[in-house]
């Protein structure tokens, strides 16, 4: 008895036996055959469904309108719509593209701070050269002429002559010192 | 409560499967006229398959007139593409492919319009009962009583994602075969019987709605 309880389908086998009953085991395919119990809960299950879907097609209200079927589209007219359809999308994708290319070069010349060669002027090489004229005068970089700017005429000759002291007839130099001492 | 008699819903008994195969053969011929053109031919597939695309749509949209509009659509829309029918065995499904699309876009449309609309022009027809008018033609219990299933049926199906609902919603309202439900969804069997077996869980566990079934029947 408690061998043949534990045969009876559990309730997601029942399920699988209203779905496809091939996919139970052959052991549980054989027992449904057999046995009166798990048979009538397929059989309650498989009522309330029928009953559900009856149920519902009692309970919706019956259609005012028939279909009517009406002279049938003619072939030339689908084609001619369609041959439009086709070329409005054409166009658009067109003109698309056409942004999309247009606008970053737009964007290009307007960043760009460049002007092409031939638009460049007699003025522009004007101004060129005087700023290679001043940087030959003030080879310096700009921190030590801001140094240098610094410094008195008179005090800034002094403080060379202290820096670096002229050589005058009486200074020996250290080369001549050499010398004399090897001799 | 109105009582019904039930069918068994066995998946392939054999009384059942060669009657379906009789109206599968018995359709075939007239869609071979009615892609030769036959005018007869195609209001017989209208009127044979009319009331099946009416109720589905129904059961998915709950408006009589937007259902009525949708089903005159799908036929319209059918027709126009019969000769891209390749299986003719496979027509109604092939039908119920078109009305589910045509119930996709109607929905598309729907919450496009709804986008542009204010909240209170909004309103959801999902879970919402059929017709008032429906009232003066059956009884206020009856009214009563289909409100409360259709209740149920939402709560059942709104525990379901989209596809088991699709497919649970084919196979015991529509009546679909696994096979037809298989053409109709594009999905393999296999995954179809899956989706069936998950929605049943779902449905088992529905105590209320079983009550309200077992009150039907008795």
């Amino acid at each position: 008895m408690n061998t043949h309880q534990e045969a009876h389908l559990n309730k997601d086998q029942l399920l699988w036996a209203l779905v496809d009953n091939a996919r139970l085991p052959d052991a549980s395919q054989a027992h449904l055959e057999k046995c009166s119990l798990c048979r009538s809960q397929k059989q309650r299950l498989e009522n309330e469904l029928s009953a559900l879907g009856k149920f519902a097609a009692q309970s919706i209200p019956k259609p005012q309108k028939q279909v009517h079927l009406p002279p049938t589209i003619s072939p030339s007219r689908k084609r001619h719509r369609l041959y439009w359809q086709t070329a409005m999308g054409t166009a658009v994708a067109a003109l698309l593209l056409i942004s999309v290319i247009w606008w970053p070069g737009m964007g290009l010349r307007m960043s760009g701070t460049k002007p092409p060669v031939a638009a460049w002027s007699q003025t522009d090489d004007e101004t060129f050269m005087a700023q290679i004229r001043t940087l030959i005068d003030n080879d310096l970089p700009q921190v030590y002429l801001d140094i240098s700017e610094g410094l008195d005429s008179e005090e800034s000759e002094d403080f060379i002559d202290f820096v670096v002291p002229s050589l005058g007839p009486d200074v020996m130099s250290y080369d001549s010192a050499n010398r004399r001492s090897l001799s | 409560m109105a009582k019904m008699e039930t069918a068994p819903l066995h998946s392939d008994p054999p009384t059942a499967s060669a009657r379906t195969a009789d109206a599968v053969s018995e359709a075939v011929g007239w869609v071979q006229k009615a892609k030769g053109g036959n005018r007869h031919a195609c209001n017989h597939l209208v009127a044979q398959f009319q009331e099946n695309i009416y109720r589905m749509v129904f059961y998915r949209i709950r408006s009589r007139p937007d259902a009525e509009d949708l089903t005159q659509d799908i036929f319209m829309q059918a027709f126009k593409h019969l000769p891209r029918l390749k299986e003719d065995t496979r027509f109604k499904s092939w039908l119920f492919s078109i009305a589910l699309n045509r119930v996709r876009d109607y929905y598309r449309k729907k919450k496009l319009r709804s986008f542009f609309m204010t909240s209170t022009d909004n309103k959801n027809n999902a879970g919402r009962t059929p017709e008032p008018e429906d009232q003066h033609t059956t009884g206020a219990l009856q009214h009563v009583i289909r409100k409360d299933f259709w209740h149920q049926v939402g709560i059942l199906l709104d525990k379901m994602p989209r596809m088991e609902k699709e497919v649970f919603t084919l196979r015991f309202m529509d009546q679909l075969s696994i096979r037809e439900i298989s053409q109709a969804l594009k999905k393999n069997e296999s995954t179809v019987k899956t989706h069936l077996y998950r929605g049943l869980q779902k449905f088992r566990k529905e105590t209320s709605m079983h009550d309200f079934l077992q009150e039907v029947i008795s």
